[in-house]
């Protein structure tokens, strides 16, 4: 009866795992289709505009469009891929000297022009911040800064400010974001695959899967990545990479 | 009781999204009747659009910063009653299912073929 008594325990138990497993898979799905929906439709819109409109409009307008929405997918394929612990979409490149600050800038620049500007302070205790190098293969650094300066762009505000700074065996990029107060179990939860803040649900569509695309590029070059609660609201952001 | 269909929609598209609300403009001005007097990137952009422009309809994407669409749809439904409201998004889950249903507010998914889309427009700008 005992034995009975902990086997019908033991199956309310798998059918609650079981349960539980099924809604992160819907939620997962439902994310997917979202984030896929949008660029699919509209470059299908765009592709049956091609007959009606003229060449001035497909040139100037709709093959930006069309080329900026089959990137979209290409990332989002990548970061299912990545987050997902497949390790063929991982970049290929070996380590070398790599200056993170102008990588930081440059990368920054770029993505901070596309959604109107903002500055991004960077700061170091080295004399020469220009000229602290680490020892990383430049796209996996260049891809996690990415998603680490969408995710500031995005549900940040300004003033934004980058920290370099060396230890003896790394080199420490700390991001200050602020913005809104965030719980204690997103903070927790930031890395996680999928999660996205409260706030971010009714803002913002999204994967949630910046930051931990970011930790899976870094760990696969012995670096790591980790998020800390910013005093007075936002996120600090830390990506540690091996020193030269 | 008497319908009267407005012959030219005036529609403002509210979508976060710059290459949602090209291909809005684009798929709506190319339908006979309607067209696309101004766009807005968030929900707090769309009711002042809707505030200054007074059109017959607004598109409203759900999922926006600032003011999201669920918000934009309640203000811009007291302030107008009479705006022909479409939500359109990428997400239709439960949440979004019943909030829709009980604003009174038709629901579209994004699409690449905007017929479900120019009908429900045609249907909330019927009035009695």
């Amino acid at each position: 009866m005992v034995a009975g008594a902990q086997a019908g325990a033991s199956g309310t138990t798998a059918v609650g795992e079981a349960e539980r497993l099924d809604a992160i898979r819907r939620r997962i799905l439902n994310v997917v289709g979202h984030e896929l929906r949008t660029p699919v439709t509209t470059i299908r819109g765009l592709a049956e505009s091609l007959d009606t409109a003229d060449a001035q409009a497909i040139r100037s307008t709709i093959a930006p469009a069309l080329v900026r929405n089959t990137r979209r997918l290409e990332r989002l394929l990548d970061d299912l891929l990545i987050a997902s612990g497949i390790t063929t979409a991982l970049p290929v490149d070996l380590p070398e000297v790599v200056a993170p600050a102008p990588l930081a800038r440059e990368t920054w620049a770029r993505l901070a022009d596309a959604v109107g500007g903002a500055d991004l302070e960077i700061v170091s205790d080295a004399p020469d911040v220009d000229a602290v190098e680490a020892l990383i293969p430049p796209a996996s650094l260049r891809s996690a800064l990415e998603r680490v300066f969408e995710n500031a762009l995005r549900y940040g505000e300004p003033p934004f400010r980058l920290e370099i700074t060396r230890t003896p065996d790394a080199v420490r990029l700390t991001l200050d974001t602020p913005g809104a107060a965030l719980h204690r179990e997103e903070i927790q939860l930031a890395l996680e695959p999928f999660f996205r803040g409260e706030q971010a649900v009714m803002t913002h569509p999204g994967l949630g899967l910046g930051l931990s695309v970011a930790q899976a590029l870094l760990d696969r070059a012995d670096g790591r990545v980790w998020v800390e609660d910013r005093p007075g609201g936002g996120l600090v952001t830390v990506l540690e990479v091996p020193a030269l | 009781m008497t319908l009267e269909r407005i012959d030219l929609l005036r529609v403002v598209v509210a979508d976060d999204e710059e290459d949602v609300r090209l291909v809005l403009a684009m798929q709506l001005d190319a339908v006979e009747g309607i067209t696309v007097v101004g766009d807005a990137a968030d929900g707090a952009e769309a009711i002042d659009l809707c505030r200054d422009l007074r059109p017959d309809a607004v598109v409203m994407d759900l999922l926006m910063p600032n003011v999201n669409g669920f918000e934009a749809i309640e203000r811009l439904r007291s302030e107008q009653p009479d705006l022909g409201i479409v939500a359109y998004t990428g997400v239709a889950g439960e949440f979004v299912r019943t909030e829709m249903e009980r604003l009174g507010v038709p629901l579209v998914l994004k699409s690449g073929d905007a017929s479900a889309l120019v009908e429900a427009l045609r249907r909330v700008t019927v009035h009695d």
